[in-house]
């Protein structure tokens, strides 16, 4: 309840607020600290007009913005060499191929699908050979000249290419007709292959460190197959052993972060 | 050769008129017109010019996309204050400013060279005068720039409660002087 | 705004590609000239610290590119253009240029378009802002390259070649820009346009094979070209010719051909005399 006291001048305020400007410029403050001069007005408007002006950002960067991926961050993403489209294409052929020729064998249970699972941790390897160096990334020695941590910017990157990676195998994964849960084995290798070369790229080029990977991958895939069954190659043992070296990989790629920014330094 | 009276009013209704038809050229003359007054008013309500700037640029953002839709009821100036200072509300909860220092009011700006203005040298300027600091502001907040109470709070970078029972305490404060 | 280059030298196996004395640039504009392989672009490339040198150090503002921390410190105050424009041709000419203000720690998203039309207004390319890269023509490409280094007012411009592919318009608009920056900035640029560009330059260093073969201003590098510079209707053997006209040559060559007028030598002609010939 209001007091008509307070009603009174609660009304004159009002009432004075309808003339904005006057009490704008009627105060003794207009044109010094508090003023607007000519160059702060004329900047102003070159940030509207620049607003204005913008063209619309991509949908990628507008569903990164939905997702809350940070402001900053956003066009380091959008930038990642490897969000080519024709990159994805051919990941989204290779997984095609390798989910078809697998059905087509004659081979039952996880043999069915043994080149899929294997085939699948070298697509995100695949993608960090081709999203950093100066001979994919053009934008490569910018990058290096520019502040930005060259950890933050590799990590962000990293990030795209599994996300996107595993994304595109997840869905191959579940277009394979059988094979249960043997369809993801390949999830925590992938992790661990992308870890790994990620802590190597601390030492090494991103792409020599990934080709090494791969044939590594490939090799303990071949021998522990041939020593047990393709079924081990895949089991519980290599998915517990792929999770400690992705955390170990991982762990050792933010111990060595500062040798990114020497490293890219030809 | 004629004498052509212009009413500034009408002007400006006419600018905002062109704006919702997405003219720039009459956005480029409303900032023109207003651009520095707004900048002071908000100036006086913040101390931190990026964020007094940001909230300027967002006003007129704000009424490229809003002048379509403004039904003139009084002084455009009026229709741009109540767009700007919510903008500058806005900027205020994403970045809260730094604490006011303690023996500085808030508004003090304001205070000093607004509120004379709408209550001049009478009985209410001078019951309104005795008011503690925090509760002249308050009042100011929302009697003066018409802000709810969560806004005031915003604005004041105090919590909603204090705000009304700081209104309520001026409220009861100016009732006993007056009366 | 200060760069120190204290001796440096760079060698692949036996052959130095770099052995400099120490160098102390100021603020202003200061020209690098040198045929291929004598060591610009790779003195450039230390300069924004994207190479490091065998032996010598880097100061800029009292900061050393050779510690981690104060190489981030420098490279916030750095814009470098690279001699091949290092675009990506899928991407739109806002969205490379906001990559490049995100790189540059630029932020948040409003402020960053801010910078960039900003940029592209300078070097005239606003009105492109949404064409992808791929569809520019050379001479856009290459003011785009210059946009982005512009970002952020920087206190340090290292541009390799920045007038390539330009036409003489916008040679001109470029070399005006740059002369506008070098009031503020520290602009060190390696070109080969002698005339156009490092005549506009307080100073000019001349590489030849990795090493330091002259260190001056303009006009004194001119002054090497004294007695070496005549006109001729033919391009003449021995001599470095270039045509200037139908039936036009300017030759410039250690002896100059009895009873020929002698011909003013411009920057260029200097430049030829110093490393033909070593001109002193």
């Amino acid at each position: 309840m209001t007091s008509s006291a307070a009603h009174s001048i609660e009304t004159a305020l009002a009432r004075a607020a309808e003339r904005p400007r006057f009490l704008a410029e009627a105060g003794a403050d207009t044109g010094g600290a508090a003023g607007a001069d000519a160059g702060r007005l004329a900047a102003n408007f070159a940030g509207i007009e620049a607003e204005l002006d913008a063209p619309p950002a991509s949908r990628l960067a507008r569903l990164l913005g939905l997702l809350g991926v940070d402001d900053r961050t956003i066009p380091l993403v959008t930038a990642t060499p490897s969000l080519r489209r024709s990159w994805l294409v051919s990941i989204v052929i290779a997984v095609l191929f390798a989910i078809n020729v697998g059905s087509t064998s004659s081979a039952d249970g996880v043999d069915r699908i043994v080149v899929f699972l294997t085939m699948a941790p070298l697509i995100p390897l695949l993608g960090m050979a081709l999203a950093f160096g100066p001979a994919v990334d053009p934008t490569h020695d910018i990058a290096v000249a520019a502040p930005l941590d060259g950890f933050r910017l590799f990590l962000v990157r990293s990030i795209t290419v599994l996300v996107t990676s595993t994304t595109v195998l997840l869905i191959g994964s579940v277009l394979i007709p059988e094979g249960g849960g043997y369809r993801v084995a390949w999830l925590l290798p992938a992790l661990a292959v992308t870890t790994v070369t990620m802590a190597l790229a601390t030492r090494f080029s991103a792409r020599r460190a990934a080709a090494a990977v791969g044939v590594g991958w490939l090799l303990v895939v071949t021998i522990v197959a041939g020593a047990a069954d393709t079924a081990a190659a895949f089991g519980p043992g290599v998915q517990i052993t792929s999770l400690a070296i992705s955390i170990v990989g991982f762990v050792t790629f933010t111990r060595r972060r500062q040798r990114l920014d020497a490293l890219s330094m030809s | 050769m004629t004498l052509v009276t212009s009413d500034p009013a009408l002007d400006d209704r006419q600018l905002v008129q062109r704006v919702g038809r997405g003219d720039r050229a009459a956005l480029a003359e409303l900032y023109e017109q207003h651009g520095g007054w707004l900048t002071i008013r908000l100036s006086r309500r913040c101390g931190d010019p990026d964020i007094v700037d940001t909230a300027l640029q967002d006003t007129f953002l704000a009424v490229w996309k809003q002048a379509k839709d403004y039904r003139p009821t009084g002084e455009v100036g009026a229709w741009l204050w109540t767009i700007a200072v919510r903008r500058l509300i806005d900027q205020l909860r994403k970045r809260p400013p730094p604490q006011p220092v303690a023996d500085v009011q808030p508004l003090a700006d304001v205070i000093i060279h607004e509120v004379p203005l709408a209550l001049g040298h009478t009985e209410l300027g001078a019951a309104f005068g005795s008011l503690d600091p925090e509760l002249q502001a308050v009042m100011a907040a929302t009697a003066l720039d018409g802000l709810t109470n969560k806004e005031a709070a915003a604005l004041l970078g105090i919590p909603v409660g204090t705000v009304k029972s700081r209104l309520s305490r001026a409220r009861q404060i100016l009732q006993e002087v007056l009366s | 705004m200060n760069l120190v280059l204290d001796h440096l030298r760079l060698s692949y196996g036996a052959t130095p590609a770099l052995d400099l004395p120490r160098l102390t640039i100021d603020h202003g504009a200061t020209a690098v000239l040198g045929p291929n392989g004598s060591g610009k672009s790779t003195l450039l490339r230390m300069v924004a610290t994207v190479a490091a040198p065998n032996t010598g150090e880097i100061h800029l503002s009292g900061l050393a590119a050779a510690d981690d921390v104060e190489r981030t410190a420098i490279r916030r105050r750095l814009g470098y253009v690279t001699q091949t424009d290092g675009l990506p041709g899928r991407m739109r000419v806002h969205e490379y240029m906001d990559y490049v203000a995100a790189l540059k720690e630029i932020g948040p998203a409003r402020l960053r378009r801010r910078w960039t039309r900003w940029a592209l207004d300078r070097v005239d390319l606003a009105d492109h802002s949404d064409a992808k890269i791929r569809t520019l023509s050379g001479g856009m490409k290459r003011r785009l390259s210059i946009a982005q280094a512009l970002m952020g007012s920087p206190d340090l411009l290292v541009l390799d070649e920045p007038l390539t592919s330009l036409d003489a318009e916008y040679r001109g608009e470029v070399t005006r820009l740059l002369t506008e920056l070098a009031a503020t900035t520290t602009v060190v640029v390696a070109t080969h346009h002698a005339d156009e560009l490092a005549a506009v330059c307080r100073r000019v260093l001349v590489l030849d094979a990795g090493q330091l073969a002259f260190d001056g201003t303009p006009t004194a590098l001119a002054g090497r070209g004294a007695n070496h510079v005549w006109e001729s209707p033919h391009p003449v053997d021995g001599a470095v010719c270039r045509a200037i006209g139908p039936d036009r040559y300017r030759c410039v060559a250690r002896h100059v051909p009895a009873g020929t007028p002698l011909a003013d030598p411009t920057v260029g002609d200097g430049y030829v005399a110093v490393v033909r010939f070593g001109s002193r």
